[in-house]
């Protein structure tokens, strides 16, 4: 499997099949001696800016602590989970129950649910 | 190409012909179309009055002299005003004044070598 | 026999869907100012066009990927992120474009102003998308966009010559207006091939499901949905060159273009060109509003999906509920709708490379579409016609800029 290829940017779907990001970064630990670990996948709007340019990802930090649900840390997620990678990344998490769609629930809560219809 | 399409004073000047006549021809063909009944009153008026707004635009530069450019006026204020009171018999003699005004544009147009 | 009824509704939506702002806008400034001398741009762009909405629902039944999401992730979201720019500010114009269609339309038939029905017309837009599923937008706004064959029966009754139609297949530059002249052919080429097609199109495939068996209808479809359409698309050239055209009407705003079937029709030519013009903008509109959510959504991987409800794509159906009302913002400010269209159409000529090369690669990368990967037809007709769109496009805007 080749990571930037096969992993990288590729969509992250939860056990129930429910989109919840992109893999933004990936997280590997150097160990001596012994081949580097793939540990974590990151999700998140704040990894996706730093690879654009770093000084972006304090932008986007910034203005994430001050808006909406002020989640500035992106999720990480054990390679562990990870169940199958295929044309989507599948990990065997519940995407409700993480950081991931603290965006998603607080414009359901904010603002979707607030229209009518969109209860 | 760049030479060919950068504009002259005599292309600006034709350019402003050529949009005047066109208006003018807007104008006829809604009024005509509109004494035959084949358009609502409020579309006939807004576009009338905007085909006069956009003569007297084009007109800035006095390309037209003012008799002609006057008639046109006036022509174009007669048939706004028989639109408003629904006077489709009247609008005829209006028409037939603005085609013989269409007619001088044209030999104007002609004489400076504008072409369409 | 339901493969056959596939085909039929898809040639039946093209056709509808086919029509837009930008379609009905250029072929009518074509058609007054240049008699049939642009007839070659609206070919070469219907022919361009069939192969790539071919390759875009051949890659969503294949891949299982939507346009956008294979674009992400073969080349990177650092350089998604270009494209995904441009797309969203080209939508932001054309969107604003399409609702001063549907504002024009509802002008020319009521005379209250189009400034005043931009914000309920962005209303109506939001509220269909909010309420309605796929299906009903793709099938029932497409059928009611049916009415747009009226340009084709006002062609027919009109006889233009045969020999003088042929003549406007070749390319020919004219001595006068050569800059006004290369300007509309690069909106035409721009209104055609427009790139959020096929961004809409694969989404809707992979939306619908579409595996390899597809691949049929979704041939038939894009051929034959796409070169109908593009002969209403004709019809309004056809017809503004034999009505408007040898009146010297040189069409700068739409009350004039509203003209052109009175000669035919009557009073209910005007009423027909009215409602062509309100309904394949009001559907476009949909799309481009839809598109856009769609590209951000996939951009992002959030969950996206016009068959979802609202709450379980919340920022996907937010996505399309403030653009909305953003572009339609662009109207009630007062935006010359028609001068909108075409400096609209033009723009999307000059990013058609930086999305349609990348599709490319796609097309002929074995991991994406295998055994269906384009042959040397397709790849290079898109080639020629996006190089010379882009070409042109440098070239001929700045020129219009240039001349007012």
């Amino acid at each position: 499997m080749d990571l930037i290829r096969d992993v990288l940017d590729n969509q992250i779907v939860d056990r129930n099949q429910r989109k919840m990001g992109k893999v933004d970064g990936i997280v590997v630990k150097l160990r001596d001696d012994r081949p580097p670990r793939l540990t974590y996948l990151e999700t998140g709007a704040t990894t996706l800016a730093r690879r654009l340019h770093p000084r972006l990802h304090d932008w986007v930090a910034n203005l994430a602590s001050c808006w909406g649900a002020k989640q500035t840390k992106s999720l990480r997620i054990p390679w562990e989970k990870v169940r199958n990678v295929g044309i989507d990344v599948e990990v065997d998490i519940e995407a409700e129950q993480t950081s991931a769609l603290a965006y998603e629930i607080w414009l359901r809560e904010h603002l979707i649910k607030r229209i009518p219809g969109g209860q | 190409m760049l030479v060919a399409c950068s504009q002259s004073p005599q292309d600006k000047q034709g350019d402003a012909i050529t949009t005047t006549q066109s208006w003018i021809a807007t104008a006829r063909m809604t009024g005509e179309a509109w004494q035959q009944g084949k358009l609502p009153d409020a579309y006939t008026e807004q576009t009338l009055i905007k085909s006069q707004q956009k003569i007297v635009q084009q007109n800035r530069s006095k390309v037209i002299p003012s008799p002609l450019s006057e008639q046109l006026q006036q022509t174009l204020r007669q048939m706004i005003a028989d639109v408003q009171q629904h006077r489709r018999n009247t609008i005829a003699s209006s028409l037939e004044k603005l085609s013989n005004e269409q007619h001088q544009l044209e030999s104007l147009a002609k004489n400076r070598g504008v072409q369409r | 026999m339901s493969k056959l009824f596939e085909i039929a509704l898809g040639i039946i939506t093209s056709i509808g869907g086919f029509l837009d702002v930008g379609a009905i806008a250029t072929a009518a400034e074509a058609g007054s100012n240049f008699g049939f001398q642009l007839i070659w741009a609206i070919v070469l762009g219907t022919v361009c066009v069939v192969f790539l909405v071919e390759m875009s629902g051949r890659l969503a039944a294949v891949s299982k990927h939507t346009l956008a999401d294979a674009i992400r992730e073969r080349f990177g979201f650092n350089f998604y992120i270009l494209p995904l720019i441009a797309e969203v500010i080209v939508d932001f114009l054309v969107l604003g474009a399409e609702i001063g269609g549907v504002c024009i339309a509802l002008q020319l038939v009521t005379g209250v102003h189009f400034q005043w029905w931009a914000l309920p017309v962005a209303f109506a837009i939001w509220l269909l998308l909010w309420k309605g599923t796929f299906g009903l937008i793709e099938n029932g706004i497409s059928l009611l966009g049916l009415v747009t064959l009226g340009f084709v029966v006002a062609t027919f009754e009109l006889r233009p010559a045969l020999p003088a139609l042929a003549k406007g297949l070749l390319p020919t530059v004219p001595h006068q207006d050569t800059a006004h002249y290369l300007f509309i052919a690069v909106s035409i080429l721009g209104a055609l091939i427009s790139p959020y097609l096929f961004y809409f199109y694969s989404s809707g495939a992979v939306e619908d499901e579409w595996d390899e068996s597809d691949l049929g209808v979704n041939r038939a479809v894009a051929g034959l949905g796409m070169g109908f359409g593009s002969i209403v698309s004709l019809g309004v050239l056809i017809v503004a060159a034999q009505v408007l055209h040898p009146q010297g009407i040189q069409v700068d705003s739409y009350e004039q273009a509203a003209l052109m079937l009175t000669q035919t029709f009557g009073y209910w030519g005007f009423i027909l060109f009215a409602a062509s013009l309100g309904i394949a903008c009001f559907g476009a509109a949909l799309e481009v509003n839809l598109d856009t959510a769609y590209v951000t959504a996939q951009a992002f991987g959030w969950n996206w999906g016009e068959n979802l409800h609202p709450k379980q794509a919340a920022r996907f159906s937010s996505v399309y509920t403030v653009f909305v009302f953003l572009a339609a913002l662009l109207m009630v400010i007062g935006t010359d709708p028609l001068q909108l269209t075409l400096f609209s159409m033009a723009l999307t000529a000059v990013i058609l490379p930086i999305t349609i090369i990348p599709f490319l690669v796609l097309m002929n990368d074995p991991e994406y579409v295998g055994q269906h990967h384009n042959g040397w037809i397709s790849n290079g007709v898109v080639i020629f016609t996006i190089a010379l769109a882009f070409i042109l496009a440098i070239v001929a805007i700045p020129l219009e800029i240039i001349g007012g």
